[in-house]
């Protein structure tokens, strides 16, 4: 498994809680990014094993002209091995995208089609700082499907400030009514320096309550379970072989390339990070070909703690016979007594695998510093 | 040597800054005792932290050779004491010293409570105390109402009182010839055997303890063998000399004269303050009046914040007390806390001050416990006990009854404020004795209160609510029998040691609730619900509970950037090695020390 990831980090407008690498107002930008990008996918031209996935993320990639989507999947057709039966997503802003432009997006190769949702309550979409309105959220799923995507997925947010528990159960039975193979649920979280984060701290918003979070996250597994959902990871729920192949590669510790401003990736035993900023990207990209701000190698031991860190995320946890093949060591005699600590307090279970519990789920990061 | 007619022996005495250490500064410039290149302001004031509190801590004595008008040279002795409640002992010990003081006064504040309690030392000591009102060269200065409060308060004769500027230096030279005209010299018999009065010591790592004494009777030399009356020991002088203020060897020291000597003692507790030096093989049949053991009022645990400096600071703590033989250590252990002591102080400034020292001179990082008095239990066994630590408290019904050290305050304030200080001493269980008007602008009360309710916040709570204009003192009058109980501290079921507390009945719960609500802001969530109570016995009187933690996840891993989550989880981690275990509970080290000043 090896993937391509792509960033586009422009958006028409940043949302309240947004503290991804994106920008608003970029437009004159986007054709010396994409020429950009097409540099620096045939910088690595030819260097990866076989591609299984390639993902559009951002921002918001759809916001680009088909013409230009077109241009850097044809240049990763030509450029890589791209497996016949590879994933190939787009991440999609309702509000960008109508029938036409998705029958070109199925057109030019895309298989999977990640629709960010957020909220089906008007009120919270606002407060989110959201431009589309529920009813564009229906029509472009309703139009997704009807130009033959058989593959979309449902971003979720909740825990938003103001939202009930009854918002929050309606929001999911809502969307689960479209039956879409694949649903990720974010609890909001806010990094201080975001407009949401300041807009509560000067107590115009309400405060997001964890327990509460705690809580409909309890109810939506439950809820999902039942509607024939599987849940295999702690925010991803999908139909049986509907996983999210690309996200897999990440959580398995496989490598991939992202490219793009601010793209990290883990390539021949090295993470790298590429500058966030898209000018600045744009000029090293010009200059020497790359835009490599960070790189790191990464050693038998952080290689061992990244796998158990991320490994632990997906419901079906980590197999001690495949842990042992890959790194010689079994990591029951390494972590034997942090393991059994986790153990007595409820987080984590051991059989021949690895995993979280139940209650481990929500409580991850306690289990996942006793690794690091 | 140098007769006694014409030696004069004084101290200075006044309220926390009324001027006493510019006005010695002015005179010990004004004879020329101090060369200007060597002067700095607070010149008595050797300690660092003397200086950054204002304060004097230990005793000083400085030489001074003054040419009076009258074409004679006189040997001035200052003695500069201590100017805290705490140290009240080595104060009434520095007087002792002395045949007269200089009662320094502040022309814009009048008699303060200090003025009074240390006046009452002075007279004590048979003293003749010279009034100075000091800072006349301020525009708000109001000398004949301070005269007036000095007249009516402590009933001295203020019709020569010196009108001073110690800052300006205007009226100094009138302060020297009259300590020299008023100030009676040393009286003492030549043919008496030794008798001299340690006033204080400190600890020389090179030549051991350095005793500063006053000589009454006969005289001490190089070479001869003294003896402690008190302590009971003997030691070979092996030097003599003055303080000028530098230690200047004389070889001898006679009727009347303050000096030092070193007599190869290697611990501080051998040289009591207060204790009379006496000839080894002619020993004086009596003591000096006055001499009583150090006893110590506040006690608190000081323990490592890191493990394995143990022994460092047991150390430390005897170094320390080479110095200062009036603070008390004995090891104790605690569950939440592990190895550490319990030291008993003369006070809560000497308690700050010890520890002060201890993390500054010795480098150590310590957490202290709060502070508490002595109690004193007799139990239905009839056995008197001493509880230093609340935790040693027997259990209740073998508890024949309880009492607790009481002091007597006296409280100077305008008179606007004295229906909030009537309020708040109400409060504090404080006892009203007298009111008495010292002028139209000050009142003096009388007040009696169980020691720790002064403790514990009581002077903050007059400061603030006199908005600083009221001054305290007080001294200690034994114990009383007292209604008294034991506060214990639940975290998740188990009792936390170091929390317990002792306290009157009336106060239990309110100060139950009060740490209850506390706790609850200062420990951080667990994975598991955490009540937190206050109980007497088995009967909770107050309870809050933490929820249990529920959330502690990253929702996404963008893009594959692992870099940063890992970042997060090893600031995470970096937290989490620095939690100290309190029971069952962890709580990170910042709160942890917080909990236990609580």
């Amino acid at each position: 498994m090896f993937g391509i990831y792509i960033h586009i980090p422009f958006c028409l407008k940043k949302c309240s809680y947004c503290d991804f690498n994106s920008y608003s107002g970029q437009e004159a930008l986007f054709d010396d990014y994409i020429e950009s990008l097409l540099l620096e996918l045939k910088h690595y031209s030819a260097q990866t094993p076989k591609v299984t996935s390639l993902y559009f993320g951002g921002g918001t990639p759809t916001l680009l002209s088909l013409k230009n989507l077109d241009k850097i999947i044809s240049c990763c057709f030509r450029e890589f091995n791209l497996s016949s039966n590879a994933e190939i997503s787009i991440e999609a802003n309702p509000e960008t995208i109508n029938g036409k432009k998705l029958r070109g997006l199925k057109e030019i190769g895309f298989n999977r089609l990640s629709l960010g949702f957020q909220s089906l309550q008007p009120r919270l979409l606002k407060i989110l700082g959201r431009i589309h309105s529920p009813r564009r959220a229906y029509q472009s799923y309703e139009e997704a499907r009807a130009v033959g995507f058989k593959n979309i997925n449902i971003d979720l947010i909740y825990g938003i400030p103001t939202e009930t528990l009854d918002d929050w159960m309606e929001t999911l039975d809502l969307a689960i009514s479209l039956t879409p193979e694949h649903l990720s649920l974010y609890p909001l979280t806010l990094e201080s320096f975001v407009l949401m984060a300041k807009l509560i701290k000067k107590g115009e918003i309400p405060p997001i309550c964890e327990d509460e979070q705690a809580q409909k996250y309890q109810l939506a597994r439950r809820f999902l379970k039942r509607k024939g959902y599987f849940q295999y990871e702690i925010s991803n729920f999908s139909k049986r072989g509907k996983e999210c192949h690309h996200n897999l590669i990440y959580w398995k510790n496989y490598e991939y390339l992202g490219l793009g401003a601010g793209a990290h990736s883990h390539f021949k035993g090295i993470r790298y990070s590429n500058h966030p900023h898209p000018k600045k990207y744009l000029k090293s990209l010009w200059e020497k070909n790359l835009a490599i701000k960070k790189a790191r190698k990464i050693s038998f031991q952080e290689s061992i703690s990244e796998t158990l860190v991320l490994g632990l995320r997906l419901c079906e946890g980590i197999r001690e016979k495949e842990f042992r093949q890959r790194f010689g060591i079994s990591f029951f005699n390494k972590y034997a007594e942090k393991i059994e600590g986790l153990q007595a307090k409820g987080l984590l279970k051991k059989g021949r695998k690895l995993e979280l519990t139940s209650k481990g789920l929500f409580l991850a990061n306690e289990v996942f510093v006793e690794f690091i | 040597m140098t007769t006694p007619q014409f030696i004069r022996n004084f101290s200075i005495i006044a309220h926390i800054d009324h001027g006493k250490s510019t006005l010695a500064d002015r005179i010990l410039q004004l004879t020329g005792t101090i060369p200007e290149r060597d002067f700095v302001e607070q010149y008595l004031d050797q300690m660092d932290l003397e200086r950054e509190r204002g304060i004097t801590i230990k005793a000083q004595a400085v030489r001074i050779v003054y040419k009076a008008r009258d074409n004679n040279q006189y040997i001035l002795n200052l003695i500069d004491t201590p100017g805290h409640v705490d140290f009240a002992y080595e104060v009434s010990r520095s007087l002792a010293a002395c045949e007269g003081a200089l009662l320094v006064v502040d022309a814009t504040q009048g008699v303060e409570a200090q003025t009074i309690a240390n006046t009452y030392f002075a007279l004590e000591n048979n003293l003749e105390i010279i009034p100075i009102i000091n800072k006349i060269d301020l525009p708000n200065a109001d000398p004949e109402r301070v005269k007036k409060e000095i007249k009516e308060s402590l009933g001295l004769d203020t019709s020569s009182a010196l009108l001073v500027s110690a800052k300006t230096g205007e009226g100094v030279p009138e302060v020297l010839e009259a300590i020299v005209k008023r100030i009676p010299p040393p009286k003492g018999k030549m043919h008496l055997p030794l008798r001299a009065l340690i006033f204080d010591s400190f600890y020389n790592p090179y030549r051991g303890v350095v005793v500063y004494i006053r000589v009454v009777d006969g005289e001490i030399k190089e070479g001869q063998t003294v003896k402690m009356m008190a302590r009971e020991k003997s030691f070979q002088v092996e030097e003599v000399g003055f303080l000028a203020p530098e230690m200047k060897r004389a070889g001898k020291l006679s009727i009347g004269e303050v000096g030092y000597f070193i007599a190869g003692i290697k611990d501080a507790s051998d040289t009591r303050v207060g204790d009379t030096v006496t000839d080894g093989n002619n020993p004086a049949r009596e003591t000096l009046p006055g001499y009583r053991e150090p006893k110590p009022m506040v006690y608190c645990g000081l323990y490592p914040v890191e493990g394995g400096i143990y022994e460092h600071l047991r150390d430390a703590l005897a170094k320390l007390k080479l110095n200062d033989p009036s603070f008390v250590y004995t090891p104790e252990t605690s569950k939440a806390l592990g190895f550490g002591f319990r030291c008993g102080f003369l006070g809560l400034l000497h308690m700050e001050i010890v520890k002060e020292r201890l993390e500054r001179e010795f480098r150590l990082e310590l957490l202290a416990t709060a502070p508490s008095v002595a109690y004193r239990v007799t139990k239905t066994s009839g056995e008197l006990k001493v509880i230093r630590n609340p935790a040693d408290l027997p259990p209740l019904n073998e508890i024949e009854k309880m009492e607790e050290p009481w002091v007597s305050a006296v409280v100077i304030t305008p008179p606007n404020y004295v229906g909030a200080i009537m309020e708040l001493s109400q409060e504090r269980r404080g006892e009203f004795k007298n009111m008495q008007y010292l002028s139209e602008s000050r009142v003096e009360l009388k007040y009696h209160f169980p020691l720790s309710e002064i403790i514990f916040g009581y002077f903050d709570q007059l400061k603030s609510r006199t908005k600083g204009f009221a001054s305290l003192d007080y001294e200690h009058i034994g114990y009383q029998e007292s209604e008294l109980v034991k506060v214990d501290i639940l975290i998740a079921g188990e009792p936390i040691d170091t929390l317990s507390l002792i306290t009157h009945r009336t106060n239990a719960y309110l100060k139950g609730r009060d740490l209850v609500e506390r706790l609850r802001k200062l420990i951080p969530r667990q994975l598991f619900e955490v009540p937190i109570q206050a109980a007497i016995g088995s009967r909770v009187i107050a309870r809050e509970t933490i929820r249990a933690k529920k959330k502690d996840v990253l929702a996404k891993c963008y893009g594959g950037d692992v870099t940063r989550k890992k970042k997060l989880l090893e600031k995470q981690k970096m937290g989490k090695k620095k939690l100290k275990q309190l029971g069952k509970v962890e709580i990170p080290q910042e709160a942890f020390i917080e909990i236990l000043k609580v």
